[in-house]
Order: C-alpha cells, then structure tokens, then sequence
C-alpha cells in the first residue's frame, strides 16, 4: 500500500530566494490582498508560517529543547477568524514543565490608506491547567476583520528533550511560505520521517554551535504554496495524509557514557520496545494465572482450541480501561487482579498465557486508526499492541480487549494497515492487519403484498465475521427494545414482530436473526398497476459518494459481501407483464463485483442481488471507478417490478 | 505526540455486603425502558446565610447496560465561590457486594470546556470508572459549600431518557425565614411523591418512577420531566447581593449592578458613528447602519472569568480588541446606539432551535444562555442578534424566536416576547422548467426562494465554497440518482430577508423503463418524505414549533415522441395540522404544469393526535413521490 501512497506525492515548489519576512514587516500588499490568488476559496492562509527548534545548554538547567515559531496570517472573510485564535498546548510531568514565553503579537488593519497595529493585550492571554499533564497557552488576535493580517511570535522551552513535536506543513488553509528548521547536536543520533502527499526536499548542513560548543546537524525546509489539507468522507483520519516532519531522537552518544538506542530501523524499535520492562517482562510472568489457566485449559490438546479457550479467559478476566498503549500500566498481574487495564496489560497477558500453552504467540505493535499509519519506524508511531500467534504454520491475531472479538476478527480500531511482530530475541516482523477474509450480510425474504400497497415479509437475515462484530458490539449495548426501535426506524419503519436471535454469545457462530415485519407504502399502485422495486427497503436508494474527486483512499475497514434472496407471491389476479433484465459488472482487477438475478414462475418473483468488495481499501485511483458503480447500482435497484390485472 | 502516562489508582479493597444496593431488589416497573436505576437520588441543601450555602448530594444508581453508563456520573464542577469539601464513590456488583472505593485523591482535577470559549474559569473533579461487568452499582456522594446563592441547582426527579428512580428525595433547610426559598414544581402531577414542610426545612420524596421514553416530536425533555425550581429571592452572587421578588427587580439589580458605567466609549469612536449616521433621522435607518458596522468589525469570541459569567465586558474593550461574547457585543452595540442618540435594551434570552420561556412568576439566574438587544420602536421592538456578521438586521431567525424573554429596561426588568416567524411566514417557493430528454434524461432550471426561517436555512449557501454548494444540492436532492449542477447563482435581498437560489441541473436516466412503461415522478424537486416514526403506544404530545409552507410550481416538457396517459386527479387534502394541494394540467400533448402546496401548522397537539398526523404525512410523502406513466408514440 506504500506504492499507492508515492505516486500520488505532489510537488510544491522550493523556496529558493526572497527577502526575509521580519516580525512586524507586513507590507501594505499582504493587507490589500482580497483573496488567495491560488485557492481563493480559501477564507485565510499562512503568508508565513516559521518555526526553528534547537537545543540550549546550561549547566544549572542542563540540556533544553528550544522552539521559536512565527506565523503571519491573512485573513480573507468571517470564515477565518478562528485562525486568529491561538492554543499552544504544554505538557508537565513532575517538576518539569514545558514553558511559552515571550508571547508577542499584532494585528494589522487597513483603515482607508492607513496601517493600523493593534497590539495583543498581555491580560488577553490566558494560560489554564486542562489536566494533571496538559497546560494550554491560549490567546486570540485584536481588532480582527476581514482583510487583517495577524502575526505572532513566542517560544517554548521544554526540558523533554528527547519529545520533539512533529513540524507540521499542512493545514485546512494554505500556507504561502514556510520555513522549518530543526538543529540536532552531535550527540544524538535522530531519525528524520516525512508524511503526507508533498514531496519534501530538506536542506541539511553541518554548523558549530558556539553556544553548545559542539557540532550541530541543521535540517531545514523551505517551502512555498502548499495546498489546503481538504476533509473527505470514508477517510479513516485525515491527520494520516496532513504532511509534516518528524525528528525522532534514536540514541545519545554522549563521550564516556553509556550508549543509547532508542530507535533506527525496525527491528531497532523492536528491540527498544522489547526491551522496556513494562513490555517485555510483562510478557515472561505467568506464575499468577499458571494455577486458573490450568484449570481452564484442562483436556484441550488442539493449539486452536486453547487459543479460543485462552482468549475468552482473559476476555472474562480483565475488561478494557479504554486507555491505549503498547506498555502495560500497572503490570499485568494487577490488571488481572483488579480485573481492569489498558490495551497491552490485556494483550500482553495474552501473549505470555499462550506461551505458557506452548501456542507459540508474540506481540504486534499496531496504530490504531485515530493514530495514523505508522509507514516509517519510529516508536511514537505505534500506540497499541495486540497478539498474533502461529498455528499450524500460519499466523493468526488475537485481540482481548473487546468481548466479541474473536481469532482474526479484531475491532475497527486496529485495523490499520501494517503492524510490527516483534519476537523474543527483538526481532521483527510486519504483519499486514487488514481483514482477507470476507464479511457477510445474508438475508432471505419472504414477501407478500397486501392490497392497501403494503406488505408482510418473513426474514432471515446472517451476520458472519466483522459483520457480526460491529452487531454483537451494537446490539448488546442496550436493552432489545432500543436496539428493535432503531431497527425498525433503520429498515424504513417497519413494524417487527416475532423477533428472535441466535448465537449472541456464541462467538464461533454467525449472528442468526429471524423476524417478521410489515411495512406500509411498500409499493405503488398506478392506474390498475402495480409497480414494485423488487428489493423494497434494501434497495440503495442513494449513492454515498457524491464529490467529483478524491485524493485519499476509500476504507471499508474490510472485505465484505452483501447477499440478499427475496420471494415475492404474485397476488391474486395479478400477472407480471415486465420485470428488469438481470445485470452484473466488476470493478477493475476484480476488486468488487454486483450481481442482479431476477426471475418468474406463475406464482413467484424470485430475486438474488449479491454485491462484494474483495478488498478493504481502494486507492483513490479506484475513485471514479467505484463512483460509477455505485450510481449503476443505485440506479438498477430502483429498476421496478411491473404487475398488471389478469 | 506524547505518550500521557495514565495512572489508575485502586486502592485497598474492602468487601462488605450491602443489601440495598442488590440488582435483584430492583421492582420490576422499574426495569422497564431503563438502561439505568437510579437506587436513591438524595439532595441535602442547607442555607445559613444569603452568602453560605452547602448542599451534599448522594446518587446511587444501577447501570444495567452499556447505553447506561452516562447516568453513573462521577464528577462535580467547582469555581473560586464553589468549594469541593468531600466528593467519593464507591461500586458495587451485582449483588451489592462492594468491589471499589474511589477516593478523592483518585479524582482528576481538569479545566472545564465548553467548546466554544477562548477561556473558562470553571473547574471539575472527575473519575472515569471502567465498568467491569453489567449490571453494576456505583454511588457517588460528595459536598460543596459555596458563597453563590443566586443559582441554585434544580432538582430533576429523573435525569433524562431511559432511567428510572426507586427514590429521589430533595431537601432545603434555612437558618431564617429571609432565607426562605421560593420552589416552583413543575410536571409532578405524574409521579408518586410526598411533600413535607416544617419550620425552616422544605423536603420531597419521589417513589418508584418508571423511566420516560424518548419519542419524536415530543415536547423537550426539560419541558416534561418532573422537576423543581428552587431560588432565593435574598441572594448573593459572585461579590454582589440582590433582593429579587419579580422580574422587575431582577431586571433592575441588572441594570444597577452588572450594566451601568459599561457602555461608556472613546470620544473617537463617538465621532465615528455619529458621523456614519449624518443625515438620517428615523431611529431604526439609524439603527441598520450601526448594527451592520459593529456586524463589520467585531466577531465572537467568549472569555467567562467569574461575575463575566453573566456581566458584559464593557464597550470600551470590545471597541479596542474588537471581539466580544454576546453580551459583550450586545453591551457595545447599545453603546454605538447610545453615541446616536437611538433607545435601545439588553435582553436576556434562552437561545437555541427548540424554544425555551422564561417563566414568568419566577425570576432567578439560572434563566437565560444568550445576550441580544431590543430596540423600542413606534409601540414595538425590533430585535438583533449581535454574535451574527452576517444575519439582517431585525432578523433573528430560529435562535431566539418566538419566546419569553428578559428585557432589561432602565426602571426594571420585563417579560416580552420576541418576534415569531410561524406557518405562511416560513415559505419556500420553488419554481422550474424542467425539460425530460430523448435518452430519458432530465434538465432543469430551477428557482428556490426562501423566507423566515426557511432564509436562515438557506442564505449560508452563500458563503460555501462551490464543491460546498454542489455537494449540497446533491443532498438537498438526494432523490435524484446522477445529479450533476451545471450552474447557480444566488441574490440575498437583506431588506426584505428573501434568499434566491437559481440552479441549473441535469441527471440522466431520470424516467425510468420498465418494460413498455416509462415512470416520471412528477415532483422530483420539493419531494418530502419525512414520515414520523411509528410508535405501538405514543406516550407524550407533539409539538410543531414553527410550522412552514411550501408553493411549487413546474412546468414539465416531454420529448415528443412520448405521451403521457392518465394524470392524477386534483387532491386537496385539510387537517387540523395542515393542508396539502395537488394539481396537474395539461398544457399540451406534451407539457404539463405541476402546481403543489403544503402548509405545516404551528401547534401543540394531543397524543391521540399522532398517528393522525403521521397518516397525514404518510399521505404527502406518498403523493410527492407519485409517478405517471408514459408512452413512446413512435412504437
């Protein structure tokens, strides 16, 4: 999927030459400027947006982490006034703080011929403890209108040296300049890793800083004209495809003392994490669960049925906290204790347990889908941890966190690409997380019509894999009554009656639902026919996708196949004069296909409507491909049904 | 990013049994539509002076399922008044056993957020429990006193959809007859409870409530639910003191303590509007050009630092930061107005699409979420909005309309209401011309115009940026499958707030073949389908806030190789909720014009009413999507 990604990396243009832009030198050019000759939708943009990061020494403080940054905003409209609001976020731990200081900034107005500076008020900046670690400095421009332009400038001096935020270059308005530039001493070795669809051509130069008295490596951009950062649907985050850098600090050489590696290749990471106690020693306990887990697993020889025994043990055992991560909290022999904890106590405990079974399992470091595709290595990337374990000479994942997920059927959430196996010795391998096999939606139909233009139907209908995840997930957060009330409304309004389901809790099984329903204005009656969509309400009535293009890719979460079987008895007196023709087309590379059966006997419609997609993720090139489809779907259900009197 | 440690304390844990607290004791009515059981509700007020007050609440509830959890709330919000004294839970499984204790050590101590304002000075106290297992217990007691006796906390007797409550009791106690509190029960007619009053303590006690339900149209929960509102007419508030019996007072202590001295301006600023209104006398031509330069140079921001919560920051700092929350805005807009000599009053408002009245016999804080200006004008008011750039001036849309509002005048407060847009006043006209084409294609050019509260909903299209606009109309018509929009334009007409849309648009294979019948829908543009929810046994009445028209009219051009055959008969069809009209003539053997009306009225009808309705609209979504069939001459 890396592939997809370059070829659709874009090309701004390097800032080569140009004055420089002073804090306080906005020109009466940038005031007059009604609108972003580029984009001029755009309702502000960042004629410039500078940032240097760099380290300081100082033997009472020792080493800090250093950002400058100085951003210079048009505004065009009412619209981007929120860009004249500003929030830095700080974080504390203990006695060290992240700190803003020397917050300075001015607004610019153009009154008739004349430039109008109106300073930022220091009572107008206001700094507010959000939480145990979190500080926010947060401050909003004065004597903003459309056409200001808003400059500010500040500092941050953190003593989280190794914590460098990411530099980001894209935002939802388009940045006219930017200006980047991290300094890394010789002493740490650090990993540079770019995202985003804009090709980035660092400057790197190696300078003495005088101050530090040792060599520097100085990494800067300088970039011009980069596009707005547009928000589509069916993206799973779009902070995955914003570009930016990030400066990640893999080891500390400092002379006469101990060598660090903190991260570099994969297996670097790999062995980093393993090597974090709450990681890696998590996984060798077992003394505090050997005695239960022996019990349960009592008769079991089959590796599969241990798995499946072992996985709904510590389902049982310890519920999620809903806290992410890769290193356990509070150490898993707590959290089995306590009965609760965070993503890796969980799955950790898997892991060993399954050792402890001799089902060979190990670890896979994953990003979740709010998190972003991790495409290069670095420990930051990755924010959670679930277990894969090889039976029978293939590989299978495990999630506990979640108590209907089964082996290869894991939560939404951490179906993101590719994880990182990583096995005892800090080896590692990348595990690719999206579902291959597919997810069913089966429904069989039994229709009748009724004279007022409504209908009865018996249904069955089966949910198998991720299907029946994402219902078990639904339809056990409530009572019956809500989750029927939102199936009735969902189906069009039904009325169900007879409802009835199996297998809720018997994961191995698919869902089985079996229910009658009637529903009124089913079909319409036209001078003594009857026009009918021989789908009813589980035609696609509209088609999702609605824009002319697309530049990220389109995530169903997984493959999946929708199979519906309708019988509808002709009434009485009744006899079909027409019936649409059967139809069936695939997408390219035979990434999705629509089948449209349709036929008769004396009493009988009998229809069968199968649509698949064989893959989770379709590149945006698929975009228009897929667009089409849908609009030929949409457009062959709503084909009717014509019946006419005998 | 950074990787926040997050530190789960679990402290010692004692086991005990506790009888009460048992899933299993639960009365059975109770189980009924609940996601949760509140076990007992308790609130415990004590006012010992008109500035010290301390309530202690403890809330045991039974969580059934997952939807549930929200009702187990762990958490209090505190100020520089408001002091936290104890706060604790504790949870139970299901058979009451206890299984943790959560101190308050355990409590994260977090800036509030409200998600609008640029700063907040509020605070709260908050656990986040995991549950572990359904059903489970948890009980939350904790303490606060205060010097804020202004707003009291009312008591809701059930604390939203889908819980039920074996006991709920609520009681005030006061140390002197001046520190009596004035109690409004509302909605208690339809719960068991007791009421008890001796000297110097106010108690009730709710038994056995079943859980409400949730149902479409229905009055707002706030409207409905059984409550109490409690205030002091001797209170103290953030440094101030106030002796309220009406609204009038209220208004007054407003005026007095919280307005007076703010709407002072720089001679400059003076000069400025007076010269912008040179030459024009009528006090509301006066008024348009002050507001639409304040429209002109401030925006919204919200900064709400202590007594800021309900007093404006005065004119002169909006003048020199140019931003301001509502009542900031408000106060400087009457400032402008002031500087010209033209009257005009700030007003305190429940805001927001469903609406909400002041009450009128009972005058308290708690009431009111917005700040707008009333401008008295030839026996009438004309009301603005001043967090809006953009609204015309007099305009307030669906926000602040048609309810009982606070106007706060110089000798008092006074209940007003304020302008209504209703029925007929909200119309949306669209006209078209839509020609089917020989490849069964349809091209049509369109004109939407939309006034009252329909304009609000529409003149924002304005500001989108194209692929906005076209994304919109695709949804607008999303009944249409292959839309494309080949072309829009728009006029607002902010005199006589009319918004005028004129789109051009195509789709292909709009009539469909099926066999040798061709369907047309005939009305593919204004097509309503909404249809209320069915319900086996409505249980509240249902409101229609505003009401609105529709008035069509569509001139429709077949190819001429095609005929039409049977057209559908006129219908008219009169409810007490509305009318629906329906007309098709024949123009030619190949045209027809389309003319359709519907009109919702404004009301609150009676629950036996609802399924009437519903009929109603089962009816017009039927027609709206009424096709014809057509022919192919040549064959």
């Amino acid at each position: 999927m890396i592939r997809i990604l370059t070829i659709l990396i874009a090309l701004v243009s390097v800032h080569m030459q140009g004055q420089d832009l002073k804090f306080g030198k906005v020109s009466k050019e940038e005031l007059l400027e009604t609108t972003y000759a580029k984009d001029t939708s755009a309702p502000a943009a960042y004629l410039l947006k500078k940032r240097q990061s760099y380290y300081t020494y100082n033997s009472a403080i020792g080493l800090e982490l250093v950002t400058e940054v100085h951003e210079r905003i048009k505004i065009y409209n009412a619209d981007g006034f929120d860009y004249a609001t500003k929030a830095i976020n700080l974080y504390e731990s203990g006695a060290s703080d992240e700190k803003a200081t020397s917050i300075k900034g001015y607004t610019y107005t153009l009154e008739g011929d004349k430039v109008i500076e109106t300073k930022l008020d220091k009572g107008s900046i206001f700094k507010s403890k959000q939480s145990k670690n979190r500080n926010q400095v947060k401050f909003t421009m004065p004597n903003v209108k459309a056409g200001s332009v808003v400059e500010y400038q500040y500092k941050i001096t953190s003593p989280f040296v190794q914590s460098i935020d990411e530099f980001v270059f894209q935002h939802f308005v388009p940045i006219k300049r930017l200006e980047a530039e991290m300094r890394i001493p010789e002493y740490f070795k650090f990993n540079q890793r770019q995202k985003g669809f804009l090709l980035l051509a660092p400057k790197v130069d190696q300078n003495r800083d005088a101050s530090l008295g040792m060599e520097v490596t100085k990494v800067s951009y300088n970039l011009q004209d980069i596009p707005a950062l547009k928000n589509e649907s069916f993206v799973s985050n779009i902070i995955n495809f914003r570009s930016g850098v990030t400066f990640e600090i893999k080891s500390l050489e400092i002379p006469g003392s101990t060598y660090d590696v903190y991260s570099k290749t994969w297996d670097d990471v790999a062995k980093t994490v393993y090597e974090y106690s709450s990681f890696g020693d998590e996984m060798k306990k077992s003394n505090y669960f050997e005695e239960e887990l022996n019990m349960v697993l009592q008769g079991a020889s089959d590796p599969h049925e241990k798995a499946k025994r072992i996985l709904a043990f510590v389902k049982e055992k310890v519920k999620w906290n809903s806290f992410v991560g890769y290193t356990s909290d509070e150490g898993t022999k707590k959290a089995y204790k306590e009965g609760t904890g965070n993503c890796a106590d969980i799955n950790l405990m898997l892991v060993s347990m399954l050792n402890h079974a001799n089902v060979p399992a190990y670890p896979v470091l994953v990003s979740t889908r709010d998190n972003g595709i991790p495409l290069f290595p670095t420990l930051q990337g990755y924010n959670y941890v679930i277990a894969v374990s090889k039976i029978n000479g293939e590989y299978h994942l495990f999630d506990a966190t979640n108590a209907f997920s089964t082996m290869d059927i894991l939560p939404t959430r951490t179906l993101n690409w590719y994880g990182r196996m990583i096995s005892e010795n800090g080896n590692s391998e990348e595990i690719d997380l999206m579902p291959k096999k597919s997810s069913m939606d089966a429904i069989t139909m039994t229709v009748e019509l009724n004279e007022d233009g409504s209908m009865e139907a018996k249904c069955r209908q089966q949910y198998t894999n991720h299907n029946a995840l994402v219902f078990r997930n639904r339809y056990n957060k409530g009572t019956e009554e809500s989750f029927l009330g939102n199936l009735e409304k969902e189906m069009g309004d039904i009325e169900i009656s007879e409802y009835n389901m199996q297998n809720n809790l018997n994961l191995d099984k698919p869902i089985v639902q079996n229910f009658n329903f009637y529903k009124e204005d089913a079909f319409e009656s036209i001078s003594g026919k009857l026009y009918l969509s021989p789908m009813f309400h589980l035609a696609m009535g509209e088609n999702p996708f609605k824009s002319e293009k697309r530049e990220y890719p389109i995530d169903y979460g997984f493959p999946w196949e929708d199979k519906y079987l309708i019988t509808i008895n002709i009434p009485e007196g009744y006899k079909v004069e027409h019936l649409p023709e059967p139809f069936a087309m695939v997408l390219p590379d035979n990434l999705g296909q629509f089948k449209y059966n349709i036929s008769t006997n004396q009493n009988f419609i009998n229809v069968r409507v199968e649509m698949r997609m064989n893959t989770a993720i379709f590149p945006p090139s698929y975009y228009l491909g897929l667009k089409e489809f849908y609009r030929q779907v949409v457009e062959k259900e709503s084909e009717k049904v014509v019946l006419s009197r005998i | 990013m950074r990787i926040f440690p997050v530190c789960l304390l679990i402290l010692s844990v004692h086991f005990s049994f506790s009888q009460n607290y048992s899933y299993h004791t639960i009365p059975e009515e109770l189980m009924e539509n609940a996601n949760a059981v509140g076990r007992l509700d308790e609130m415990d007020i004590r006012i010992d002076a008109m500035d010290k007050m301390t309530y202690s609440a403890k809330q045991v509830v039974t969580v059934l399922n997952k939807s549930g959890d929200a009702f187990a709330r762990t958490r209090a919000f505190y100020d520089k008044e408001k002091k936290i004294k104890k706060i604790e839970a504790v949870v139970y499984d299901a058979s009451g056993n206890e299984i943790q204790r959560i101190k308050r050590r355990d409590f994260s101590d977090i800036a509030a957020v409200d998600g609008f304002s640029l700063y907040l000075d509020d605070r709260l106290l908050y656990y986040r429990y995991v549950p572990v297992q359904y059903p489970y217990t948890l009980e939350f007691s904790y303490e606060i006193e205060t010097s804020d006796t202004g707003i009291l906390p009312p008591w809701y007797f059930l604390s939203g959809y889908g819980i039920s409550v074996e006991q709920s009791s609520y009681a005030i106690s006061y140390l002197s007859n001046d520190l009596k509190p004035i109690i409004e029960e509302e909605n208690l007619s339809d719960i068991v409870f007791e009421k008890n009053e001796n000297q110097g303590t106010i108690s009730y006690t709710g038994t056995n409530i079943p859980a409400m339900v949730a149902e479409s149209l229905s009055p707002s929960f706030n409207a409905i639910c059984p409550k109490l509102s409690v205030r002091l007419p001797n209170f103290h508030y953030k440094g101030f003191n106030a002796k309220v019996g009406n609204w009038k007072d209220l208004g007054l202590w407003i005026q007095k303590e919280l307005l007076a001295g703010r709407t002072n301006l720089e001679d400059a600023t003076i000069q400025k509007v007076k010269e912008l209104v040179q030459g024009v006398d009528d006090d509301i031509e006066k008024a348009k050009i002050v507001y639409q330069y304040m429209q002109d140079n401030t925006r919204y921001i919200s900064v709400q630092i202590g007594i800021g919560g309900f007093q404006p920051i005065s004119a002169i700092e909006v003048d020199r930061v140019k931003y301001g929350d509502c009542k900031g805005l408000s106060n400087y807009t009457m400032a402008l107005l002031k500087a010209v000599g033209v009257e005009s009053y700030y007003v305190v408002v429940e805001a927001g699409g469903t609406k909400v009245d002041f009450k009128e016999g009972f005058a308290d804080l708690s009431q009111g979420n917005h700040a707008i200006v009333a401008i008295p004008y030839k026996g009438e008011y004309f009301w603005i909005d001043c967090t809006s750039q953009v609204h015309p001036f007099g305009f307030i849309g669906d926000f602040t309309d048609d309810r009982k509002v606070l106007v706060v005048k110089p000798d008092g407060g006074e209940i007003v209401t304020t302008t209504s847009y209703l029925n007929e006043q909200n119309l949306k006209k669209i006209r078209s011309t839509y020609k089917i084409l020989e490849d069964l294609s349809l091209e049509a050019k369109v004109t939407i115009e939309t006034m009252g509260v329909r304009y609000d909903d529409h003149f924002g299209l304005e500001r989108d940026k194209k692929e906005d606009v076209i994304e919109y109309y695709k949804k607008f018509w999303g009944n249409i499958n292959g839309l494309s929009v080949t072309g829009y334009s728009f006029a607002n007409n902010r005199e006589d707030v009319v918004f005028t849309e004129e789109i051009q648009l195509k789709a292909h294979d709009f009539v469909s073949k099926n066999g040798e019948d061709y369907l047309l829908t005939l009305n593919p543009l204004d097509n309503n389908s909404f249809v209320p929810p069915r319900y086996r046994n409505r249980k509240q009445s249902f409101v229609i806030q505003r009401g609105y028209l529709d008035e069509d009219e569509f001139i429709i051009q077949l190819p001429q190789n095609f005929s039409f055959t049977f057209l559908p008969e006129k219908h008219t069809e009169e409810t007490r909720f509305g009318t629906y009209e329906l007309e098709v003539h024949k123009k030619s053997d190949t045209e027809l014009l389309y003319k359709r009306k519907l009109l919702i009225k404004k009301g609150h009808y009676p629950k036996e009413d609802y399924n009437k309705y519903r009929s109603f609209r089962r009816n017009v979504a039927k027609l709206d999507n009424q096709k014809i069939v057509l022919k192919r001459r040549d064959l």
